[in-house]
């Protein structure tokens, strides 16, 4: 399972962030026409590697993106709440059986991106960093 | 018969102690400039050139900067290294995304950057300080 998928899961399966969104969650840089808002989008931003001198340790500290639409800001700050719920401070295997040993999860930075003009959409953008086992 | 203690040299302490703070106070600007224009560079090499229909290709690239600010007795010493938001109002939109009209996901460049950099810049902040305190003494 690839951390993305890992991370998808890990909000599925989170009753607050399900509340919220449904299944709208996403993470291969597209959103299916038509979706209907509130989405969260999810890119890698940052994934540098960590080496030693035997090579390459396993260990990636990544930064994560997640991208919140909707219709209403106030709904925007509860779905950022609701994934802070289920990632932020998580250490274990995130994503179920056969899921990523997440060693840290921390609740990086927010920023207010606006109404979007033609969408109507606020946008909230998230950052999350994250350190895996890959 | 008492026993009598004598200090000597608490005048070249006091001279060594004056000299670091005076040489910490005038380098860490240098310093700090210096490492952010290391992450300058980084965000310029990272910035996307954009599509080949756009008018200026390149404009992200042209607005990245770095400046340091020197400690005042209200403000530390502090440095920047970004995109000037008048040259390229744009960045925050390829950085982050948007929604429409054309949606787009994010082309992140300024955040990579930092993480990329930072334990090198923490690194040669703290060399640094260390030559400059090790200079004064």
């Amino acid at each position: 399972m690839i951390i993305e998928q890992a991370i998808q899961n890990q909000l599925l399966n989170n009753a607050g962030v399900a509340a919220l969104v449904g299944t709208n969650i996403f993470y291969d840089g597209t959103v299916p026409q038509d979706t209907a808002a509130p989405y969260i989008n999810l890119a890698k931003i940052s994934a540098p590697r960590d080496y030693t001198h035997d090579g390459a340790s396993g260990l990636v500290d990544s930064r994560f993106q997640f991208s919140i639409f909707s219709t209403q800001y106030t709904q925007n700050k509860l779905i950022a709440a609701a994934i802070a719920g289920a990632l932020s401070g998580f250490r274990g295997v995130m994503g179920g059986a056969g899921g990523v040993t997440v060693g840290r999860c921390f609740y990086e930075d927010e920023t207010d991106l606006g109404k979007e003009p033609q969408t109507l959409f606020y946008h909230l953008a998230v950052d999350y960093k994250i350190g895996y086992n890959e | 018969m008492a026993d009598s203690i004598y200090l000597t040299g608490l005048d070249q302490l006091e001279a060594s102690t004056n000299k670091i703070l005076k040489d910490l106070t005038s380098d860490k600007t240098k310093l700090l400039l210096t490492n952010a224009q290391l992450v300058r560079d980084r965000i310029k090499e990272k910035a996307p050139l954009g599509p080949s229909t756009d008018k200026k290709p390149g404009s992200l690239k042209a607005a990245a900067y770095a400046a340091a600010l020197p400690e005042t007795t209200t403000r530390q010493t502090v440095a920047f290294a970004g995109i000037r938001p008048r040259k390229a109002p744009h960045a925050h939109l390829v950085e982050f995304g948007h929604g429409g009209p054309h949606p787009a996901p994010p082309h992140p460049f300024v955040r990579p950057s930092w993480d990329e950099l930072h334990d090198t810049v923490r690194n040669n902040i703290a060399e640094g300080l260390g030559k400059t305190i090790e200079g004064a003494v």
